[in-house]
């Protein structure tokens, strides 16, 4: 239990940041707000910055620490393509002028986002999809890889995820979507819009992209009562806000109120809760495996009276609406379109793909870049992934040795 | 792993190279390009030090896709234990930085490489490159690396204009970029400490070593 309120807590935080910035915490010689600024450890004696002159003393081969369009092209073949250029690619590449050596750069992204090493199944973009979608071998359903517990199709999640990622699509459809997604082969991986598939039961009215899919439901859902796991994993996987950390913390006035009787009022509780409950409320109403077959998957109203209701006094009064990043909403189609519109969704999108590029989040010295790219990706990019790969690949960050 | 990401290395490689522009006269016409390369006698002292670079071991895809195109071999035969298992992409993908979402849950890779990715890397390396030097050596015709190498009493010369233009496409099929003078008199020094200790076929030793070498530098491994 915090000694403090919230309110107190954040009254008092900046004057006791503001008492210690002056002081080396763990003796490294380097002050504790140079060290933050630098994006070192300050309670760390062994992470200090790295104040290297850059560049000096020149290189040969490498434009060190500026932005090398050959080292650039070459770490592109490898990221996405997946595999090296060859010496004559690279000669004839270095025999361009500058202009066309940067156009040069544009379409081998293009190219290298075509091959089934970016899009296919098991792919790079799939790869991205591993965290949001959680799948376990032995519970898979569909005709492929079918495990021995057959609770759901998640190449059907992978399918939509890579869909929104994909070929200038709008990437807030992987949560706003009405629609779910086929891949097929011809030869290479095609992803195609279907409103109608195999084991995807819930109606089209309340389909929200990866968050009523048949797998979610079935694995993040199953038979609780208030899904609280389902709203925890989708804030989790798409907006980057791992609760169990206390990050995205919005706790809402009054709650938790505690409608299945789990002893979320208890204080150490509230802090994780008060966030969280209204948080799964708009969940209530989607089934996980409660029930005959043709109610599992689905979307049924008064679910909770339906299935749950001799479990708490007042299970029953769990509303439809909820609340998101301190908004008010009246069901998961709302709770969707307000994650998807919002920052982090763009940070965590934009975060994705920079930990894919980089192999580490932002650095201090990196952040203007990184908050530009997520910023542009909500504005003029439109949500595409591909026009924001082409902004990222030209920035220092990627393209400086 | 899967079958499928088999499958999906062919592809890549397969759509890469249709997409990049035919190789050229320029292969050979090259000066080196700044590849990478150190000039002969410089030092690396003199270099200027990068503090924005970011160095990053391939892991094992894209290692069994750079090996395979260096080597000339497909990337389903390019190791295979007990002759049947794929070694970077079935057998040890762990070791080698990649991932098993489906079967461990292990979503993303490890944030560092173990103390059994340098045993992996190098089974797969010389594997590889035993086939290589075998094949190249068996069936001339078709050589892909090692090409008109004579052996005599089992030992190659590594002054011979075969050898020298063996090692000069060796480097620019793994490394991208044509090798300096020291490295070429490092595997020469290399070839003479494996004929002076006596083993058989000092020759073929030599060339797999080399390729061995070449495969599990720090700038073939990494990027």
């Amino acid at each position: 239990m915090r000694p403090l309120s919230d309110g107190d807590f954040q009254g008092a935080l900046p004057g006791a940041l503001r008492a210690v910035e002056a002081l080396d915490s763990d003796g490294d010689g380097v002050a504790n707000l140079a060290e933050v600024q630098k994006g070192t450890l300050p309670g760390d004696a062994s992470s200090l910055p790295r104040d290297v002159p850059c560049g000096a003393g020149g290189n040969p081969t490498y434009s060190v620490c500026k932005y090398d369009r050959r080292y650039a092209v070459k770490k592109l073949v490898v990221d996405v393509c997946g595999g090296s250029p060859s010496y004559a690619d690279l000669e004839v590449f270095s025999a361009l002028s500058p202009a066309a050596q940067e156009a040069r750069i544009d379409e081998v992204l293009d190219l290298c986002m075509a091959t089934e090493y970016w899009r296919g199944k098991n792919g790079q973009v799939w790869q991205l999809g591993h965290r949001k979608v959680r799948p376990v071998g032995t519970l898979k359903g569909g005709p492929e890889e079918t495990g021995i517990v057959q609770l759901g199709d998640y190449y059907d999640d992978y399918a939509l995820f890579a869909y929104s990622q994909l070929d200038d699509h709008d990437a807030r459809e992987v949560l706003t979507a009405d629609f779910f997604v086929t891949r097929s082969l011809t030869p290479l991986t095609t992803y195609s819009k279907s409103y109608l598939i195999p084991f995807q039961a819930v109606d089209l009215p309340h389909r929200s992209g990866n968050l009523t899919t048949a797998w979610a439901l079935a694995y993040f859902t199953m038979f609780t009562a208030l899904p609280r796991n389902a709203a925890a994993q989708a804030y989790r996987g798409y907006l980057g806000l791992d609760i169990a950390k206390q990050e995205g913390m919005y706790p809402v006035p009054n709650e938790p109120k505690d409608y299945d009787a789990k002893g979320v009022t208890q204080p150490l509780c509230t802090q994780c809760h008060a966030t969280l409950d209204p948080l799964s409320y708009p969940f209530r109403n989607y089934n996980g495996i409660t029930g005959s077959d043709q109610q599992v998957l689905r979307f049924i109203p008064n679910r909770i009276e339906t299935f749950f209701g001799d479990q708490a006094p007042a299970i029953s009064q769990i509303p439809e609406e909820g609340y998101i990043f301190g908004q008010k909403v009246n069901g998961l189609k709302e709770w969707a379109q307000v994650a998807a519109n919002s920052d982090a969704f763009a940070v965590a999108t934009v975060g994705d793909y920079w930990r894919f590029l980089m192999g580490a989040p932002p650095t201090p010295e990196q952040n203007a870049e990184f908050v530009g790219l997520w910023q542009r990706f909500k504005t003029t990019n439109g949500y595409s992934v591909r026009k924001m790969l082409h902004e990222l690949i030209k920035t220092e960050a990627y393209g400086a040795p | 792993m899967r079958p499928d990401t088999l499958r999906l290395l062919a592809l890549a490689c397969t759509a890469l190279l249709a997409a990049c522009p035919a190789p050229s006269s320029t292969l050979d016409s090259g000066t080196g390009g700044g590849g990478g390369t150190l000039e002969d006698g410089g030092s690396t002292s003199d270099f200027g030090i990068s503090a924005k670079g970011v160095v990053r071991f391939k892991r094992n895809e894209r290692l069994t896709i750079d090996f395979g195109n260096a080597l000339g071999l497909p990337y389903d035969t390019l190791c295979k234990e007990l002759g049947l298992y794929s070694c970077s992409i079935f057998v040890h993908p762990l070791a080698l930085g990649g991932v098993d979402p489906y079967g461990s849950g292990l979503y993303e890779p490890l944030p560092f490489t173990g103390v059994t990715s340098p045993i992996a890397v190098d089974r797969v390396a010389l594997a590889g490159c035993s086939q290589r030097v075998k094949a190249d050596l068996e069936t001339p015709a078709s050589a892909v690396i090692f090409k008109g190498m004579t052996v005599v009493d089992g030992k190659v010369d590594p002054a011979s204009p075969a050898a020298q233009t063996a090692l000069d496409t060796l480097y620019k099929r793994a490394l991208q970029r044509p090798p300096t003078q020291s490295e070429l008199a490092h595997l020469a020094s290399l070839n003479a400490e494996i004929v002076a200790s006596g083993k058989p076929e000092p020759g073929k030793a030599w060339l797999t070593l080399s390729c061995f070498a070449v495969l599990t530098s720090v700038e073939s491994l990494f990027y």
